[in-house]
């Protein structure tokens, strides 16, 4: 691990958004800055996540006009300042989805790929944190570039070389520093539930009553999904008219009944219970049957935001009661 | 990461050069594609219509390579109207695809095959038809079960004949109510999975795919599964809303699994255990 001054890394950052678009916690949610004295973070975890850096809740996938298709260019290198480190897991989960063998989504690639991601450690975790369910914790250094740690007038740092020639010749020894202690303390401040097991359990209880139960005060505003770090739901649209017109996608959320109403009429979720049913499903049994991991990072949000207090973590422990 | 990929959400010029009225609801659209374009049976396409959006269609026409392309559709949506309502013949509007895998034509090989349409739901399975008499030698017989509302509403009239004078084959039609005029049978298609209309594929041989609305795809399933098919042998066209084409998106997902990526023709015994199959 290595040290580095904290005003002389936000000198270096400042300079770095010459050539890097630079995103950070900026007070309530995550977005651009211009300068670092911007950074601010009304909360450990901001409302936003960084997952609209990769996919933005509204993008052209091209533009048309008068027979001519234009895709938009994308040039930019990014730096996401300030993560944390279950919003870093989160942008592992979203990769396995773009980034297939397939059909790899291009807009996606291209940002990701010109992107470096410095996460920073929970040393007080929110009361709505719940990362250890998941084989994470609040000083996961895996799946970002650098895990930087607090230490008043200095932070800790340990990445890789992508991340960590950022900061050439700012880096000093870490004088044997350990922050064991540091991280034990914010692990176990956590609690997280059970879930163990919880994707083949779920497998046998799809017709369960406890979907009713679950969702009875949801009101299906999709808060939830719009700040979750791992939801990816999206629809493409046309906007303008025939001869001159944007395709844009945009984010939607399983929780709309909308979403898959079809033409016909016909709509296969209608039903609250079984959209509430497919959010739960697509996390804790779709996600580990595809990808052998959870859906969820138990970053908080959707329970720290959600208008009616629906809580995922009561939802877990319900269903690894039943 | 990938260094330069293609761009999946690229639709491909088609230009229309002909409509063909099928019925009072229900257009089928040839297209000439600007440069030769490769399907299997029961692939589909995302059609575009400029300034409208995208919807997706499994084309009608013979599978292989071809510049040329049909697709059936019946108007419903927005862009199935506004395509009923103001597309003209010369009209340029945009395809991509194909996506999905199709009807298992492989593994149906040295079977009997049984062919159930519901309405509209005839039009991707004449691409299957197309491609199941171009190697009829290849399975034991064909037998199309086609039911619709009215005479009227029957697709491909023109064709049936044709179909039924194939080697192997045999067609059979229903009407839901009866009709001034029809003498033929009268019923939901599942009438006519009956022995007393002449139901004789031998069950424990036979493939089946179907394609219609939901509601038929539900009862026909139904009935087959009473008459003792094997969940394994039946095959639903599930043509729900699907935005991306290619697994992401998440809408059309059943379980695990996306009607778009690993359908649209899913294999009944696949889904049958998760959520949302019929209900």
């Amino acid at each position: 691990m290595k040290k580095i001054d904290k005003k002389r890394l936000f000198e270096r950052l400042n300079n770095l958004i010459k050539d890097y678009v630079v995103y950070a916690p900026k007070g309530k949610d995550f977005g651009k800055i211009e300068d670092t004295s911007e950074i601010k973070r009304e909360s450990i975890n901001v409302r936003l996540s960084p997952k609209q850096v990769f996919l933005p809740q509204e993008e052209a996938l091209f533009t048309f006009k008068q027979g001519d298709i234009k895709v938009p260019e994308n040039n930019e290198k990014y730096i996401l300042f300030g993560i944390r480190p279950c919003d870093a897991k989160a942008i592992a989960l979203l990769d396995k989805n773009f980034d297939t063998k397939d059909f790899p989504d291009p807009y996606y690639i291209d940002r990701r790929k010109n992107s470096i991601l410095i996460a920073e450690a929970c040393i007080e975790p929110e009361s709505t944190c719940f990362c250890t369910a998941f084989g994470s914790g609040p000083f996961e250094s895996k799946d970002a570039d650098a895990l930087i740690i607090d230490r008043g007038d200095y932070y800790l740092i340990d990445g890789n070389e992508k991340a960590l020639s950022l900061f050439d010749g700012l880096l000093e020894d870490d004088g044997g520093e350990k922050i064991l202690e540091l991280k034990k303390k914010a692990e176990d401040s956590i609690k997280s539930p059970v879930v163990e097991g919880i994707d083949k359990k779920l497998s046998s209880m799809i017709d369960d009553p406890i979907w009713d139960e679950v969702s009875r005060k949801c009101i299906t505003c999709g808060a939830c999904t719009y700040l979750c770090p791992t939801c990816y739901c999206f629809d493409i649209q046309d906007v303008g008219k025939d001869d001159k017109y944007m395709r844009e996608r945009v984010w939607d959320s399983c929780m709309f009944t909308v979403y898959t109403l079809e033409a016909s009429g016909h709509n296969p979720r209608k039903e609250k219970e079984k959209r509430m049913r497919q959010r739960v499903m697509h996390k804790f049994n779709y996600y580990p049957f595809l990808y052998d991991e959870y859906g969820c990072v138990g970053c908080g949000r959707c329970i720290k935001y959600c208008p009616v207090n629906v809580d995922i973590r009561k939802i877990i422990t319900k269903i690894m009661e039943v | 990461m990938a260094e330069k990929i293609e761009n999946i959400y690229y639709p491909m010029p088609a230009k229309v050069t002909e409509i063909i009225d099928e019925t009072s609801t229900i257009k089928t659209y040839r297209f000439q594609m600007e440069k030769p374009f490769t399907f299997r049976a029961g692939q589909f396409v995302q059609l575009t219509i400029p300034g409208v959006g995208e919807a997706p269609f499994t084309p009608s026409s013979k599978p292989g390579t071809s510049p040329e392309l049909e697709i059936t559709i019946l108007g419903a949506g927005k862009v199935t109207n506004k395509l009923h309502k103001d597309t003209k013949v010369g009209d340029m509007l945009g395809i991509r695809g194909p996506f999905g895998k199709g009807y298992p034509m492989e593994k149906m090989k040295g079977h009997e095959i049984l062919v159930v349409g519901g309405g509209v739901g005839l039009a991707p399975l004449r691409a299957g038809l197309y491609s199941l008499f171009e190697n009829i030698d290849d399975y034991k017989r064909v037998s199309i079960k086609y039911g619709s509302k009215t005479p009227n509403d029957l697709v491909f009239k023109y064709q049936h004949e044709q179909w039924a004078k194939m080697p192997k084959t045999d067609v059979k039609l229903t009407i839901d109510k009866p009709y001034r005029g029809w003498s033929g049978t009268v019923g939901v298609v599942t009438v006519l999975l009956d022995k007393e209309n002449g139901f004789d594929m031998n069950i424990d041989d036979c493939y089946v795919i179907i394609c219609g609305p939901e509601i038929m795809l539900k009862f026909v399933t139904y009935k087959l599964l009473d008459i003792g098919f094997a969940p394994e042998k039946i095959y639903l066209s599930m043509n729900r809303r699907m935005s991306c084409g290619v697994g992401m998106c998440h809408r059309c997902n059943i379980g695990p699994y996306y009607l778009c990526k690993d359908g649209p023709d899913m294999c009944y015994a696949k889904i049958k255990d998760y959520p949302n199959v019929f209900s």
